[in-house]
């Protein structure tokens, strides 16, 4: 396990506080949940959750405001498609994994699928369109709830719940770890993040901020231990420290926090690189993802 | 040293990674559009001695913090305590105009 931050705690502090404030479980939740990981992990319980293949049933509800950010079935298929080959490691650009690296590839046995039955066992796409007047959301959650815009979330024991509209402030999505309110629980993406076709646009325009944020949603950390230092890292033991988030297209190695000579798992889906540069969850956050589908998301295996 | 007015230090700067270089980051004011991204690091010099920040969130959310903040040896901005996922604590400046704020890693 990683250390605590060793500063800026009160920043930490905080953010927890609010948290707290209006979630008094949630300290408690994510104590539970890290003590389980690290548990089943050395039991072996985790690993074994994925003898068979897992399938998450997804629902996207669109959000739509402008014509456009009404995305087409065509589009939310082709990120449906990114994800089964990301987490099935069948992603043809893992060839950019360098050598080093090569044999922290694997299979994660999960698979996502629309939800073909709505919560009252109806028959359904797996989409839900809902017209809003609002131009952008926020990270803070309105896009989650129909009071405030947005549309309500499916039962999340059953789907995982996937919210495509248009962000403001530059946001691409942002994500919830397991353990967080049920009325929020799933992941947001801005609509022009989302896929590889329709209204998806470079260097965003390959599907990865989905696959990132599911990452969050099956309770991974990035890379860099969200410190701008090396004073805490991801709680994976495969993926070096690194400093902080690496973008763009960076070249390896990239060395810091004296992770040399290979430097940054930089090519890794929980950096901040583009889209085009990442193509790997390691054997080490897959069975942090295994975890959390013997755990807190145990309903889904 | 860089020559450099201070008060010019006073506004709201966000990261644009796109400009950094191994050994520098760059800083633009908020006012200047920059293109969406995963997270972006932000933060506010205030006159008065405070700053607000906003930081990586773990889960892409930005980090809300605040706290004071001072200039040393002419030429460090240095910030106290705030986020985790914040801006760097100490940060030499390399150079600093009415649009661009350049600090060494
Ligand atoms: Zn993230």
């Amino acid at each position: 396990m990683s250390p605590a931050p060793r500063r800026r705690r009160c920043g930490a502090m905080q953010v927890h506080e609010r948290l707290l404030e209006t979630h008094p479980s949630f300290r408690q939740n994510q104590a539970r949940i890290d003590q389980f990981t690290e548990r089943s992990i050395a039991s072996g319980v985790a690993q074994g959750v994925t003898r068979k293949l897992i399938t998450i049933p997804v629902v996207v509800h669109v959000v739509y405001k402008r014509d456009r950010e009404n995305i087409s079935k065509a589009q939310i298929r082709s990120q449906i498609s990114v994800l089964n080959r990301d987490f099935g490691a069948t992603n043809p650009d893992k060839s950019k994994v360098p050598a080093v690296w090569k044999g922290l590839v694997r299979n994660a046995k999960i698979k996502f699928a629309l939800a073909t039955k709505d919560p009252k066992g109806k028959k359904t796409d797996g989409v839900t369109r809902t017209k809003t007047n609002r131009s952008s959301f926020g990270a803070d959650d309105s896009v989650k709830s129909a009071s405030s815009g947005g549309a309500n979330p499916w039962p999340r024991n059953r789907y995982l719940n996937l919210w495509v509209c248009n962000l403001g402030g530059g946001l691409l999505g942002y994500a919830q770890f397991p353990g967080g309110p049920g009325r929020t629980d799933g992941v947001v993406i801005l609509y022009s993040a989302f896929g590889t076709q329709g209204e998806a646009k470079a260097p965003f325009n390959l599907g990865r901020t989905a696959t990132h944020e599911i990452g969050h949603w099956l309770n991974l950390r990035h890379i860099w231990g969200d410190t701008m230092d090396c004073s805490s890292g991801d709680r994976v033991a495969d993926t070096p420290n690194a400093a902080g988030p690496n973008y763009g297209k960076p070249t390896f190695p990239h060395i810091t926090c004296n992770n040399g000579p290979n430097g940054d798992m930089f090519m890794n889906y929980m950096d901040y690189v583009d889209d085009a540069a990442m193509v790997m969850f390691s054997d080490g956050q897959i069975t942090r993802m295994n975890a959390a589908l013997a755990g807190p998301r145990s309903h889904f295996a | 040293m860089p020559e450099f007015e201070p008060r010019l230090l006073h506004r709201r700067w966000v990261h644009a990674h796109e400009e950094d270089t191994d050994r520098e980051m760059v800083f633009r004011p908020a006012e200047v559009e920059l293109p969406p991204s995963r997270g972006r690091v932000a933060f506010e010099l205030r006159p008065d001695g405070t700053f607000v920040e906003s930081g990586i969130g773990p889960t892409d959310r930005s980090e809300p913090a605040s706290g004071r903040w001072q200039l040393e040896d002419g030429e460090k901005i240095v910030l106290g305590e705030g986020a985790p996922g914040g801006a760097p604590r100490v940060m030499r400046i390399a150079a600093l105009d009415q649009d661009r704020l350049v600090v060494e890693r």
